[in-house]
């Protein structure tokens, strides 16, 4: 909280910008986001501005301030949110489905710990593991309850028996637990001995799994902040789920140094494309598309490391003959 | 006389050198599939029918489509070679590793962001399962 007496010396201050900054900075370093900030602020500007002494200094520089929270500014300018944990408060403001895909995403990125500390010759523990993820995807994505799944028992002894028989090291446990978790969430969702305790578990276990490893709050928060943002989308309501894909790429920016590498890895040897003119023939149209994002695909594989792209076996296919005229 | 209703490009994109990064491949389709799956408000809803090779008369409608297409990006080739350069040394210098990841993050931004203007432009993109 920013009492009023700070709020007013400081803008009333011979330097209110640095002085309204150094009291903004302090709230974000104590982990509050960027709009509560912002929504307490405006909650004080009648009051402010009736303090004597307020002058046009003083409301340009608390002007600006709030332009900087709010993001009306130059993107270096504004103020950014520290990574933090979602809240219990944030996530039970998403829709059901959509809580369910977010569970599903948190443990989907901790899935390589828990195949990394299990033994090869059990692998249907493992594959339960993968298979948990993908249930509670299908779950969020396809917004609809299933009934019993086997693997969520497999996975629930593998827990039990990793956490308490073999005394296994505790990101594995934490990373189980995470999957179990959101599987369990997923299929209960509704259920009244289902609480926000299996949801909240599904996060804070992957965080937790992951801490041996990085430091991964910020793609967690990440992950929440998309997945809020595509329940604001207009044509989605509370009915319908949430495809794993609007998440993207778990490490968009490169996998973690030591992070375990999952042994059912994808196998790509190229990418295939294909661009479709919507309507009809835009020749001019097209061949822009294809230049530009063969350009931003080619340079986000330099950015992470790799080799220039080069464009294949490139074909034009039309779909149908329209006698002019019609 | 005809004219050409709807046209379809399709195309592979492999790494000029070396072999292929499976991992950062996938992360490239994942980005693309996230694009589809976050389609910008307003984007154009068209359903299509089967396709076929473009015959020497269509390609001709096409007036050299292809060649041009070819001829940009390899307009481009000395950039992304001055790229690589500077990633290298990105890299090299203190805090370097952290500055690359945050260059590629902006980067995989970028190429949503391009899969999105292409569909406000009328032109869909997909990527259909990759050969192994």
């Amino acid at each position: 909280m920013i009492p009023l007496d700070s709020l007013r010396s400081a803008a009333l201050s011979e330097k209110p910008w640095s002085e309204l900054d150094q009291l903004v900075q302090a709230e974000l370093s104590s982990g509050r986001l960027t709009n509560q900030i912002y929504d307490e602020l405006v909650g004080m500007t009648e009051e402010l501005r009736t303090t004597p002494g307020f002058s046009e200094q003083s409301e340009d520089a608390f002007g600006d301030t709030l332009d900087r929270l709010s993001g009306f500014c130059h993107a270096n300018s504004a103020y950014k949110n520290l990574p933090t944990l979602p809240t219990e408060e944030e996530i039970a403001k998403l829709p059901r489905w959509a809580r369910v895909a977010f569970a599903a995403r948190c443990a989907r990125r901790v899935l390589p710990i828990a195949y990394s500390g299990w033994p090869e010759h059990d692998s249907d523990t493992a594959t339960s593991f993968a298979d948990c993820v993908r249930y509670a995807e299908k779950v969020g994505e396809y917004a609809e309850r299933r009934p019993e799944y086997e693997p969520i028992e497999t996975a629930l002894m593998a827990y039990n028996h990793a956490e308490n028989v073999v005394n296994k090291p505790a990101d594995l446990v934490k990373a189980i637990s995470s999957i179990c978790s959101a599987a369990v969430y997923a299929q209960k969702l509704d259920e009244a001995n289902v609480n926000y305790n299996n949801l909240y578990g599904a996060v804070v276990d992957a965080l937790n799994a992951a801490s041996g490893f990085a430091d991964i709050t910020r793609h967690i928060r990440t992950d929440y902040a998309q997945i809020r943002w595509q329940t604001t989308r207009p044509e989605q309501h509370d009915d319908l789920g949430y495809s794993p894909e609007v998440f993207g790429p778990l490490w968009p920016e490169g996998t973690p140094k030591s992070w375990p590498i999952a042994p059912d890895g994808p196998k790509h040897a190229d990418i295939r494309l294909e661009l479709v003119s919507a309507n009809r023939l835009y020749e001019r149209v097209v061949e822009d598309e294809v230049v530009n994002l063969f350009n931003a695909m080619n340079r986000y594989h330099i950015a992470r490391g790799g080799q220039p792209l080069s464009l294949e076996d490139l074909q034009p296919l039309i779909s149908a003959l329209v006698p002019a005229g019609v | 006389m005809a004219e050409l209703a709807s046209l379809k490009l399709q195309f592979r994109l492999t790494p000029t050198e070396g072999e292929a990064d499976s991992v950062l491949l996938d992360d490239l389709i994942r980005l693309i599939k996230q694009a589809i799956a976050t389609p910008p408000t307003g984007n154009v809803h068209s359903t299509l029918g089967d396709f076929h090779p473009a015959t020497d008369e269509d390609r001709k409608a096409l007036a050299g489509l292809e060649s041009k297409i070819e001829h940009r990006i390899q307009a481009a080739s000395a950039e992304s070679r001055a790229l690589v350069t500077q990633r290298a040394e990105l890299v090299q210098q203190p805090d370097g590793e952290q500055k690359a990841r945050d260059a590629a993050l902006l980067a995989g931004q970028q190429v949503v962001n391009a899969v999105h203007r292409a569909m406000l432009r009328g032109v869909i993109v997909s990527t259909p399962e990759p050969t192994s």
